[in-house]
């Protein structure tokens, strides 16, 4: 029993012994220095476009938190836009701000899709002309044209523009329009514009 | 005389004897120099300047003065350099040079819109080659980060992609015996 119970401590040893060569490498202490970098980290910017119909409401974000596309409502100057006749006009705007915290330049394209107007029958008799301005108080005094015919808009950082409306009464629209209403509506599309190395 | 005085005058004369025969206990000696000289560590460091990231602009490569201050957009390319210089001080002494960590960690970045390059080492043109056995300068380290201009809606962005954890490392290798440090065969 003496005998057996000596081979087997000796089996363990020479184990444990062949174990500790082999781990013992690994723990060999050497010189080393061990250096941070400053490398960082990288950030990508927001993509705040700020949107505002009148100087008395609140400005706010064309997209809101949900993704979904925020409505404007404009405010008419000089006269509300609720109080048309015939031949008669009024006029509204948007200012579009890019808040954007991009590092580097990052402008954006403003496009303005074809005006939709409700199916009202006061629809017909409506008309509505664009310009850019260079304040939301100063679109009653804009240079008014076609759609098409708006300069292609271009806001750097911090930077905003003016699209204004036009809403007009035909001279010819009859009494029977008396009270009758319509909205419209168009939609706003900003894009970043690629930069040129 | 009787005996008390004569055994104190031959213990006196033993005395004398003793002392007088110190000046005849020198014995062959000589003394030199071991020749064994001083022993001095050598030296392992790596020294690294601040690394900067740059901007490919219109008119080539803007130097972003803080990276934690920048926001990139697509269309952006990002390129990291960072130069160091390796001290390898000693007659048996390897090393390498390593990057811990080199392709970061992506927080948010939508597949697709970006393409990042991981930390890399080179030397002139050439990477470097392990080990190293030798002092070398102005290695260099470098990174890029694209932010794809093909990047559609509004994907990626406030996204993160974090290079913290990027280091260097240079790790001496464990030297080898040499046949000087062999046991004499008998």
């Amino acid at each position: 029993m003496r005998t057996a119970t000596a081979i087997r401590t000796g089996m363990v040893l020479a184990v444990a012994v062949v174990l500790g060569l082999m781990v013992a490498p690994a723990a060999h202490a050497v010189w080393s220095v061990f250096v941070p970098s400053n490398v960082g980290t990288i950030q990508a910017a927001n993509f705040s476009v700020k949107l505002i119909g009148s100087p008395l409401v609140t400005e706010q974000e064309m997209v809101l938190a949900d993704g979904s596309p925020a409505t404007v409502e404009l405010i008419g100057y000089g006269a509300e836009l609720g109080k048309l006749y015939p031949g008669g006009s009024v006029t509204a705007g948007v200012q579009v701000t890019n808040k954007t915290n991009a590092g580097s330049d990052f402008n954006l394209g403003i496009t303005l899709s074809e005006p939709f107007t409700s199916k009202s029958v006061l629809a017909k008799h409506l008309t509505v002309d664009y310009a850019t301005a260079g304040s939301l108080e100063t679109c009653s005094v804009a240079a008014y044209g076609a759609r098409e015919q708006l300069p292609s808009i271009e806001i750097g950082k911090e930077e905003a523009a003016v699209i204004c409306f036009k809403i007009g009464l035909k001279a010819n629209t009859g009494s029977d329009m008396l009270g009758e209403t319509a909205s419209v509506e168009g939609t706003l599309l900003a894009t970043q514009i690629g930069r040129t190395p | 005389m009787n005996k008390m005085a004569k055994g104190a005058i031959a213990t006196a004369a033993g005395v004398v004897l003793l002392i007088g025969g110190g000046g005849t206990l020198a014995v062959w000696n000589v003394e030199r120099e071991s020749g064994a000289g001083q022993i001095t560590a050598g030296d392992l460091n790596l020294t690294t300047e601040a690394g900067s990231w740059t901007v490919l602009g219109v008119d080539g490569p803007e130097e972003i003065l803080n990276i934690a201050d920048y926001k990139i957009v697509p269309g952006d390319v990002l390129t990291y350099t960072q130069l160091m210089d390796v001290t390898l001080d000693g007659d048996n002494l390897a090393a390498n040079l390593t990057v811990t960590s080199p392709s970061g960690s992506n927080k948010d970045f939508v597949a697709d819109t970006f393409e990042v390059s991981e930390v890399r080492l080179t030397k002139g043109t050439a990477e470097i080659q392990n080990p190293l056995t030798d002092d070398v300068t102005d290695v260099v380290a470098t990174a890029s980060f694209e932010f794809k201009e093909s990047t559609g809606g509004r994907l990626s962005r406030n996204a993160t992609y974090n290079f913290d954890t990027v280091a260097f490392k240079l790790e001496q290798i464990a030297p080898a015996p040499t046949d000087a440090s062999a046991a004499p065969t008998s």
